[in-house]
């Protein structure tokens, strides 16, 4: 078994409210007062406040880039008019909907004083006349359009809770780090291949205060730490080659020493060169081998967003998965579920771990694939015909409303394949089809997916590391210049088995409700067939100019 | 927090400008392409400063932060000085900027010229490809730019210290003084920023200058019942934080603004439409000059438009003519970057490295010459060293401590005689003085506000003011001025006292739509009082539906002696 859990966050239900605790609550109170008598009260009003402190180092050039420590405080109010079964947060359709709502991220004063007061009821006020123009319009767009065709209501009332938790302090011995990113830098830059670098430590603690109308009062945050490098150069077709490598950590003790670090530096460099020299591949179709990091992204993008709850229910989504449950999706050896309770997977502290989602709810684990079939959804408060109660999915960051988004998705197999039979099954299939050769994708770096009707109901997964397999014992031989594209369900249907190996993805997921910090836990992939594209090409010549050296301008070479 | 290593790094950057000249001699030939014109000049400007910025909101922090910046220019010139990549609309065009490490290294500086460079000379080889293509040079055309020759000097550090504890403290101080319930909005912005800047060239120029500037910018909006939204603000800026106003008058003039604004949201809303006289005194006498005046004196050509998918980039618009009349007969015009030392809008090297120079602008009311870069225009074919511009961006002319003097001059009650003379031609015992206008950088602050000058040369004023020739006043709000045209300025019929306004200028001419409340070239108006003969004055209503539906919160209940 592969999956532990570790209490993250030391809880305290019964601590004493904060004075920004206090703050919000009297103005919610008051706010919620001054409205009850207007024509359109609201039904439901929230207020959150995201207190973040972080440290960024950043080294390139042999020298420090940054070094910069914040405080920043957001406030985000969500203000509901109308009533649970409709309300103002509905998606108006037609030429309504380009009416905005103007909303964007607040920053608060640092202390508790009037300020913070008064900004608190400059955001209410604004919030509430626009969800009280919106009601408006709503209605007599509900009344003008035909039936929509996921009738559910716009809100899941609950029982407010409280816990306040203490997120623990951020440790980063600064000059240490200052002194390490900068040797790190000293090693990748002297090499003549690498044009920009870029090492750098983000630090980032978040403590968020959350009070409704509901009785909620929530402290609760997150404490992370990444440390990252990035190598760039210029293959001489123009290609733009980047090596990105990171860890990220709840616990600074959980980072990487410096004899890792400078062995990720060595091999970046070696990986750099790699890709420079590898040749640019062509559009292909037949079998592919997605290993572990790479297969953890396809799924969070072909299927993680198509089962987010709010693309269940607008009118302009592909819906590919709403009338799924208890279908078969993927092969009966598959689970998928996402679980933000759990901290740390196959080694790894999971980036998209918290407790309490952006609207207040306790997070818990959404199973979305049993057994090969459909199961459910990623729910936040706005409920779909038949699956009503969130399970802690509503997430944000400041200046964007809460929608359902994954925090740890996790792929398992209860066949699990040796890596190595993946392998020999992936290269038996390409020679029965009579190709040359087939792909392994060992790392990306990211990827899009569009789950509208207007674009194609398609995705990208863009590919860093792919290799080329040959069916007639070459040695594996490593290309670039390939983005794996396609539709879901065709790719899912070509799904053969899975593997023993399951890795970690940490990153951050950008979405309508902003970016969120994810992860992603699968085991290697086969697949009977996927289709490459060919990825962006960059046009610039590498340099003209010689590269300056450690001595001056006389060092490097074209 | 500074890291102990900056400072060290900073100490040590003498070697800078041997770095950046160093990198000509080796780069410069080296920028070749097959069939590619000769690359004939080469510029680097080096920009180190320590910033120190401070934002408060209703009297309470909301941010601060002290930190290093370093950025460096490049500009490739590729042809010859006749006709060159340069002066044609679009970005990607020879001059490029490249933020620099905080603690700068001489290795780290040589990096990122030789990535700049290189790209900066593709981009140049490209856009004058661009420009040959499009644009066919007339036979009077001036060329693209003037080679001056090489000039060296060095003018030493700047002086004052970053000093965020008292910016802060007068940040906090400057905020509880202008914080009220009534406001929407009353925050203080406090930047500063100190250090070097390095302008190195293929003609050997080598030219070191310090750096240094304070800004409090106070902003106070305040939405009236109707609507309306009402903003006024203040601007201090001087060189060093020392050089500041003592805080009890700086304390004083935040108390007035808000009091003065207070007292405007309660006024009755402006009704009719009124043409006729306006006195313009204050601020607003050198808004005038500000908004109207100064786009006529500023020779650096617009870009010609690069015809382009999205339409035409760049502007073939030139307001400037040299011998037109922009004001009265008798009126002078005087711009000297070097005659207030002190003030931070001073220079005596401007960010071509040309010594600047008093130019007599504009003299019996007409134009004689024109506030020049090195590049010419017809008839002024010469800089007169009043190039600036953002580091890494165009360097074009511009005014920067500048005196506008009448003919004559009248007392008070000699200009309000005049005025109700001009109102009784009108059918009037009453006009109109206004003393503020309103500033975009305020007004567009957090609003959907943007000031788009071409169509509205004028932001709106605070209040308007009807005066009748007793000395009686009456003050009203919601009002703006119609159908402004830059020949309004003929249309002074008489001048008054002098009165002299700091502010900030927008960083691209012409472009003050989405300034920030301390951004831009900071300059410094000087001109009198005037009457201008006809304006004018419509309403301005307000969006009632902006009215705030809950009432804002009851201020801390405050200890006797306590502000």
């Amino acid at each position: 078994m592969w999956l532990s859990s570790v209490l993250f966050l030391a809880s305290a239900a019964h601590a004493a409210p904060t004075a920004l605790e206090t703050a919000l609550v009297g103005e919610l109170e008051r706010a919620s007062s001054q409205l009850k008598g207007e024509g359109e009260p609201p039904h439901y009003l929230s207020l959150a406040v995201s207190d973040v402190e972080a440290t960024n180092l950043g080294a390139r050039d042999g020298t420090i880039a940054v070094h910069r420590s914040d405080r920043l405080r957001y406030l985000d109010v969500d203000v509901r008019t109308g009533t649970a079964d409709l309300d103002s947060t509905h998606p108006l359709r037609g030429f309504s909907s380009l009416t905005g709502d103007g909303r964007e991220p607040v920053r608060l004063p640092l202390d508790e004083g009037f300020a913070l007061r008064h900004a608190i009821w400059r955001e209410i006020d604004d919030r509430y006349r626009d969800a009280a123009e919106k009601i408006v319009m709503l209605r007599a767009n509900q009344s003008v359009k035909v039936e929509e065709e996921t009738p559910a209501p716009d809100f899941e009332p609950r029982e407010g809770a409280t816990d306040r938790a203490e997120v623990p302090p951020l440790v980063v011995d600064e000059a240490q780090w200052e002194a390490l990113l900068r040797r790190l830098s000293e090693r990748v830059d002297n090499h003549p291949s690498v044009h920009k670098s870029a090492m750098s430590l983000q630090t980032q603690r978040t403590v968020t205060t959350f009070v409704d109308t509901e009785g909620a009062r929530l402290v609760h945050g997150r404490r992370h730490y990444r440390v990252s490098m990035q190598l760039t150069s210029t293959a001489a077709d123009g290609d733009e080659v980047n090596v990105f490598v990171s860890r990220d950590a709840h616990d600074p003790e959980r980072l990487p020493d410096e004899a890792t670090l400078v062995k990720w530096a060595d091999e970046a460099v070696a990986e750099l060169d790699r890709r420079l020299a590898a040749p640019r591949a062509e559009p292909y179709v037949g079998p592919v081998m997605l290993t572990g990091r790479a297969a953890a992204v396809f799924f969070h993008e072909v299927l993680g967003h198509r089962v987010e709850g709010q693309r269940q229910k607008r009118e302009d989504e592909g819906k590919t998965f709403a009338q799924m449950v208890g279908k078969r999706v993927l092969p009966r050896f598959l689970d998928v579920y996402d679980d933000p309770t759990l901290t740390e997977l196959a080694g790894e502290q999971l980036n998209g771990h918290y407790v309490w989602d952006d609207e207040g709810v306790k997070a818990t684990r959404a199973d979305i694939v049993k057994d090969g079939v459909f199961e459910g959804f990623l729910l936040y408060r706005s409920p779909l015909p038949d699956f009503v109660t969130s399970n802690g999915h509503g997430r944000r960051s400041p200046g964007n409303p809460a929608e359902a988004r994954m925090g740890n998705t996790v792929v398992e197999t209860s066949a699990p394949v040796p890596r190595k039979k993946l392998r020999e099954d992936l290269v038996a299939m390409a020679r029965k089809e009579g190709l040359p050769y087939a792909y392994i994708v060992d790392e990306i770096e990211g990827g899009f997916t569009m789950t509208g009707r207007v674009t194609p109901n398609a995705f990208n997964v863009r590919a860093s590391t792919v290799w080329r397999v040959w069916t007639d014992g070459r040695p594996d031989e490593l290309v670039r210049g390939l983005d794996l594209v396609g539709t879901p369900l065709v790719a899912f249907e070509n799904l053969l088995a899975a593997g023993d190996d399951p890795a970690v993805f940490n990153g951050v997921c950008g979405s309508d409700s902003g970016w969120v910090p994810v992860s992603g836990v699968a085991p290697s992939v086969l697949f009977s067939r996927l289709e490459f594209q060919l990825k962006e090409k960059g046009q610039e010549r590498p340099p003209l100019l010689p590269k300056p050296g450690p001595d001056g301008f006389a060092g490097g070479g074209r | 927090m500074i890291p102990a290593s900056w400072l060290a790094a900073t100490a040590a950057h003498a070697g800078y400008d041997a770095v950046l000249a160093e990198a000509i001699g080796k780069y410069q030939p080296g920028l070749t392409l097959p069939d590619a014109p000769e690359t004939y000049h080469v510029r680097y400007q080096l920009l180190t400063l320590q910033q120190v910025d401070v934002r408060t909101s209703m009297g309470s922090l909301v941010s601060e932060s002290s930190e290093p910046f370093h950025a460096l220019g490049v500009e490739i010139r590729v042809g010859t000085p006749a006709f060159d990549n340069t002066g044609f609309g679009g970005w990607q065009n020879g001059s490029a900027r490249a933020t620099l490490p905080e603690v700068l290294t001489e290795e780290a500086l040589r990096a990122e010229l030789w990535r700049t460079t290189d790209r900066a000379y593709k981009e140049a080889v490209e856009q004058y490809a661009r420009k040959q293509s499009q644009f066919e040079a007339p036979k009077d055309w001036p060329g693209d730019y003037t080679l001056t020759g090489a000039t060296t000097a060095d003018r030493g550090e700047a002086r004052g210290e970053a000093a965020p504890d008292r910016l802060r403290a007068l940040a906090l101080a400057a905020g509880a003084e202008l914080a009220t319930p009534e406001a929407l909005l009353a925050e203080v912005h406090v930047g500063h920023e100190a250090g070097s800047l390095w302008i190195v060239d293929s003609e050997g120029t080598r030219v070191h200058t310090p750096v240094e500037e304070t800004s409090v910018r106070v902003m106070l909006q305040v939405r009236a019942d109707d609507g309306s939204l009402l903003t006024d603000h203040r601007l201090f800026t001087s060189r060093g934080v020392d050089d500041l106003p003592d805080d009890q008058e700086l304390l004083a003039a935040v108390r007035r603004l808000r009091e003065g604004l207070l007292a405007a949201a309660k006024a009755p809303v402006w009704a009719e439409e009124y043409v006729g006289p306006v006195v313009f005194e204050d601020a607003a006498a050198t808004d005038l000059y500000r908004y109207l005046l100064v786009s006529q004196l500023e020779g650096t050509p617009a870009e010609i438009p690069f015809d382009s998918f999205f339409g035409d980039l760049g502007s073939s618009q030139d307001p400037v003519r040299v011998g037109r009349r922009v004001l009265p007969m008798g009126w002078t015009v005087v711009d000297d970057p070097t005659s207030v030392p002190s003030h931070p809008g001073s220079y005596e090297y401007d960010q071509e490295g040309t010594k600047t120079r008093e130019l007599k602008l504009v003299e019996d009311g007409i134009v004689r010459t024109l506030a020049m870069s090195r590049v010419p225009r017809r008839g002024l074919t010469e800089t007169n060293g009043h190039g600036r511009g953002m580091v890494g961006d165009r360097v074009s002319g511009r005014l920067s401590l500048y005196t506008v003097t009448p003919d004559r001059s009248v007392s008070d009650v000699k200009l309000t005689k005049t005025a109700a003379r001009v109102a009784r031609s009108y059918d009037r015992d009453w006009w109109v003085v206004v003393r503020r206008l309103q500033e975009p950088a305020v007004l567009g602050y957090d609003t959907d506000y943007w000031f788009d000058q071409a169509e509205t040369p004028l932001p709106p004023p605070v209040q308007v003011v009807k005066r009748w020739a007793d000395g009686r006043e009456e003050v009203f709000r919601g009002a703006r001025m119609s159908g402004v045209q830059r020949w309004l300025l003929r249309d002074i019929v008489a001048a008054g006292r002098a009165v002299e306004t700091d502010y900030l200028a927008p960083l691209v001419p012409g472009d003050w739509g989405g300034m920030r409340p301390t951004e831009g070239v900071v300059s410094r108006a000087k001109g009198p009082v005037v009457l201008v003969g006809e304006v004018e004055i419509v309403p301005d209503p307000g969006d009632p539906m902006e009215v705030p539906v809950i009432p804002p919160p009851a201020p801390a209940v405050r200890a006797p002696g306590v502000r």
